[in-house]
């Protein structure tokens, strides 16, 4: 026994290289069909795309190890897989520049920077497309069929359309380069199967799960049960995901009973990110979010050893039981010590702390004081800073208004009309300010209504609506906005707000696969909370103006 | 906003780490461990659930009602500062095992900005007393949240070989930023 | 005058709170989107740091050792809030756009880690310019990032877009043709997510490494062990938890 030379080394312990090609080798021609398809579909830019990614994910590895001096490893296909799937992730239209930005991200940041093949806790090529995702929102959704703009069938049917299944199963339908045909990747799946490559075990319980977490809804809604599980069974990534992502040897568990837990938490992840989610599509971030648990997912589900078990249970109690009496214990040793010593010491602890209280008092009123003063100089700049500002907002909505007037507590009471405003849907919002507009000859043009919404993301948005009296908006500007910078700050942009100004609709909508009427407005792309906040604000004065006609 | 929304939003949607930006200091410096992290995860829950209920109390009861509403930075802060005092003497007196879990976190929680941060946002955005301890309580859950899978990932990357000018701070706000991306993509369920 | 540079020195280079110290990350992060931003928080935060330093200073024999932790955070928070009040009379865009930060300056651990750590041992001229030249550090970490940030997330720098200005040049010019098939390729347009939350973890996560690539090397040049931040040591304000953080290592 003492010779035995125990040796603790970090996953994976088995290195060879030979194997690592033949696997991969083997999941890019389980690729093949699903992508050949997607070719077939979408011809030579498809192509141009996918080598672009497979060349750039080579290359950059290549680059990286030999800048670091370290073994070019490109011959274990690992990169090629890599790329592979981060194409067939794609939009069939996806700028060259992006893919290649995407296939860096994908290698370097997620894969080698963490040491390398086997090393990484994230799918690099997932994690590079939910970084594109939110890099490019606009062009990661642009999905096109037969050249023309169209929506995915899981967007059709988040919308409340209807989908043809049959084309959903042979892949007749609009989606990323290699997700849309189930039978090709079915084909490709059961490839992998035969050649023991994956385990069944993480895809069929994810599906299932999956499947029952949908069919579950459908029921409550009402729907067709057996066709809203094969549209969301064939629709969107699941099988591409199931099949040759969520099975990823490095980023998913390595115990047995990890793997279970590991795939129902995919499973209801892509339920909930797919229903009740911003986009219609919820399988790569369901796999990358799981994919942070599954160090703890491992570290939960490790089975007993052999002799584990009772006797180091008692220890631990008692251990415990030891340290917490010791706490007590040594509290109350120095404690006792404190006595003792405090006794003659007793006269000096009381100044101390008479002292000590007298600063912190003196302390804070001297601040105080300063504060205070602080407060009543600035209160008045304060208060004009807010009311050039709020002028400014209204000389910007309403270009024309000779005059404006404001209408004081007294004459409208704001808080009634608050509770009426939420009596009708729109207790989210607030009415701060009502006037009225006229033009140079005293005649009443329209109002100006300031309104705060209380639901955006990152707090109120208080803006200023001009609307004139045949009820088209003459301008929207916002007095405080606090969203993300790019993302729903975006809502300041001309072209966003245009969407609104001259048309007389007395109620705004939005979406997020192109508006088709005048009362629909395209969403911000990456910020549906903050248009929906504006839209809501939007119709809340239009409402209120309504009433009163 | 109703009750599920609300916790929803705070732990996940605008996660206070990976969203808001704030308690970074504590995210990145504890989160070594699994145990450490779950134990800095509890001590944050504890207290922010009840710092969010004494200061929207005395913000509601003391200083909107005296006008002193712009004295809040200063009051809760120094009320989270004594507050951590008292539930560290208690802890110690009356449930020294939880003392023994969690008391060690505590004075770093002082100076977490995501506590005095949610005790002024919730003020800020108009909460009522019971919204701002649901609001509190699940945004710490949400701390607790990242801080443990931060604490996974990173045990699991110890031994990696990672390159040296990327050891330590860098892999680690690496993992912080692929931690982003994902819990970006629970932003569309509120 | 020695003191004084050397003070200076210390905070912008040598003990940088950003990029050596790691401290104050909450702001670095959050209000790095946009280089104006960057510079605005940094400015903001040098002149409560300078303020707070010469009070405590100046008090440092007045105040007693037991409160002063109290103590310290008292004056803080109260020149934070003056500072707010001032901003939000006079300079009512930042305001604006530094939003909740403001107020988060009280625990920013480099105002409360310099005072721990200097002004209350030491004289009021040095205090002032060891916040002056810590601030300035922050202000240079915050500012660089910010211009990073913004050059790759809005294709802009401290609000000039020159992206835009490239994308209206070739507009204007080149053919229908080659505009549509620039459009479709999306040439030119920015990389949105570094202005978000992701983007902030990994510019700052390159700009530390880069630090770190450049202190290896000349460490290995003098033949010495080079100082990395390993994040068991640097974080979580070391300067004023210390005992917390001591007995939460010894765990």
């Amino acid at each position: 026994m003492d010779n035995l030379n125990l040796k603790v080394s970090a996953s994976p312990h088995v290195r060879s290289k030979d194997n690592t090609s033949d696997i991969m080798f083997d999941v890019v021609l389980a690729l093949v069909p699903a992508t050949a398809f997607g070719l077939y579909l979408h011809g030579w830019y498809a192509a141009l795309l996918v080598a672009v990614c497979i060349g750039s994910c080579v290359g950059f590895e290549a680059l990286y190890q030999a800048c670091m001096h370290k073994k070019v490893t490109v011959g274990d296909f690992s990169a090629v897989v890599t790329g592979l799937l981060l194409a067939m992730n794609l939009p069939p239209e996806f700028p060259i520049w992006m893919a290649i930005l995407g296939s860096a991200f994908a290698i370097i940041v997620v894969k080698q920077l963490f040491g390398g093949l086997g090393q990484n806790f994230m799918n690099p090529a997932l994690g590079a497309r939910c970084f594109l995702l939110i890099a490019f929102s606009r062009y990661m959704t642009a999905f096109v069929y037969d050249g023309v703009s169209t929506a995915t069938p899981l967007a059709i049917l988040k919308n409340g359309g209807s989908v043809n299944i049959k084309d959903m199963f042979l892949g007749y339908t609009a989606g990323t380069i290699g997700e849309t045909s189930t039978v090709a990747l079915l084909i490709g799946a059961v490839y992998l199967l035969i050649k023991r490559v994956i385990s069944p075990k993480i895809p069929l319980i994810y599906i299932g799960t999956f499947a029952v977490c949908i069919a579950i809804y459908a029921v409550t809604k009402n729907y067709n049960v057996a066709e809203f599980v094969a549209a969301h069974i064939c629709g969107g990534g699941l099988m591409l995901g199931a099949w040759f992502m969520a099975t990823d040897y490095v980023t998913s568990p390595i115990t047995s009973k990890g793997k279970v837990v590991y795939a129902v938490m995919l499973g209801l992840l892509t339920f909930v990110l797919r229903i009740f989610g911003g986009s219609a599509e919820g399988v790569s971030y369901a796999i990358i979010i799981s994919n942070l648990f599954v160090p703890l997912i491992e570290r939960v589900t490790v089975p007993k050893a052999f002799g584990e078990g009772a006797d180091i249970d008692k220890k631990d109690k008692k251990k415990k039981e030891k340290n917490t009496d010791e706490i007590k214990n040594a509290d109350t040793a120095t404690e006792e010590k404190k006595a003792k010593e405090d006794k003659p010491k007793q006269k000096m602890n009381v100044k101390g702390i008479v002292k000590a209280i007298a600063a912190i008092f003196v302390i804070t009123v001297i601040m105080g004081a300063a504060l205070g003063a602080v407060y009543s100089i600035t209160k008045k700049p304060i208060a004009d800073a807010e009311e050039k500002a709020k002028q400014e907002a209204y000389a910007e909505v309403f270009p024309d208004a000779a005059q404006i007037e404001t209408f004081t507590e007294d004459e409208i009471n704001l808080s009634d009309v608050n509770k009426v405003m939420a009596s009708r849907g729109y207790g989210d919002n607030t009415i701060d300010e009502i006037s009225v507009v006229a033009d140079a000859d005293g005649m009443f043009t329209g109002f100006i209504i300031l309104v705060t919404n209380h639901s955006g993301y990152g707090g109120d948005i208080q803006l200023a609506v001009g609307v004139s009296l045949d009820y088209s908006i003459k301008g929207i500007a916002f007095l405080t906005i606090n969203e993300t910078a790019g993302l729903g700050m975006e809502a300041q942009n001309k072209e966003f707000l245009d969407q609104f100004i001259g048309k007389q609709v007395l109620q705004y909508s939005y979406t997020k696969t192109g508006s088709t009427s005048d009362s629909e407005i395209d969403a911000l792309s990456g910020a549906t909370i903050t248009t929906s906040a504006v839209v809501d604000a939007v119709n809340t004065a239009l409402n209120f103006i309504g009433g009163i006609q | 906003m109703n009750v599920i929304l609300l916790a929803i939003s705070a732990a996940l949607v605008n996660n206070v780490i990976l969203s808001q930006f704030m308690g970074i200091c504590p995210f990145l410096g504890v989160s070594k461990k699994v145990s450490t992290a779950a134990g800095m995860g509890g001590a944050v829950i504890f207290v922010m659930t009840i710092a969010s209920a004494v200061t929207s109390a005395i913000y509601y009861y003391i200083l909107v009602p005296l006008d002193l509403s712009y004295l809040n930075t200063i009051v809760f802060i120094l009320v989270i500062a004594a507050l951590v005092q008292f539930v560290e003497m208690f802890l110690k007196k009356a449930v020294p095992s939880l003392y023994q879990a969690l008391g060690v976190y505590l004075p770093l929680i002082t100076t977490n900005c995501a506590v005095l941060g949610i005790a002024l946002t919730n003020v800020q955005d108009g909460l009522n007393i019971g919204e701002s301890i649901v609001n509190g309580m699940f945004s710490a859950v949400g701390f607790a949240l990242a801080i443990i899978i931060m604490a996974g990932i990173r045990e699991k990357i110890e031994h990696n070989d990672v390159p040296e000018s990327f050891k330590g701070a860098p892999i680690v706000l690496i993992s912080a930023g692929l931690m982003a991306i994902a819990f970006m993509g629970l932003n569309g369920l509120i | 005058m020695g003191k004084i540079t050397e003070r200076l020195y210390n905070g912008i280079v040598k003990e940088n709170p950003t990029f050596v110290q790691m401290l104050g990350m909450c702001p670095t992060l959050a209000v790095t989107t946009s280089a104006i931003n960057g510079l605005g928080m940094g400015l903001t935060t040098t002149v409560i740091l300078a303020m707070s330093n010469l009070m405590i200073s100046l008090l440092r024999k007045f105040i007693p050792d037991k409160v002063r932790i109290p103590a310290f955070i008292v004056i803080i928070a109260s020149f934070v809030t003056i500072v707010q009040f001032l901003l939000q009379a006079y300079i009512p865009s930042l305001n604006a756009s530094l939003g909740l930060f403001i107020p988060l300056i009280v625990v920013n651990c480099i105002i409360l880690g310099r005072a721990e750590a200097y002004a209350s041992k030491n004289p009021v001229i040095p205090s002032i310019f060891d916040g002056i030249g810590m601030g300035l550090g922050f202000t240079v970490g915050l500012t660089t990032i910010g211009i990073i940030r913004e050059i790759l997330g809005a294709g802009s720098v401290f609000g000039y877009s020159f992206l835009d200005k490239l994308n209206n040049l070739i507009g204007n010019n080149a053919g229908d043709k080659v505009n549509d098939i620039l459009s479709k390729q999306g040439i030119f347009k920015p990389i949105g997510i570094f202005v978000s939350a992701p983007g902030a973890f990994l510019v700052l996560a390159f700009i530390i490494a880069f630090i770190n690539h450049r202190n290896i090397k000349k460490a290995k040049k003098n033949g010495e062990e080079a100082k990395v931040c390993k994040l068991a040591d640097c974080a979580s304000c070391q300067n004023v938890m210390c005992q917390g953080k001591e007995r939460a290592e010894e765990e």
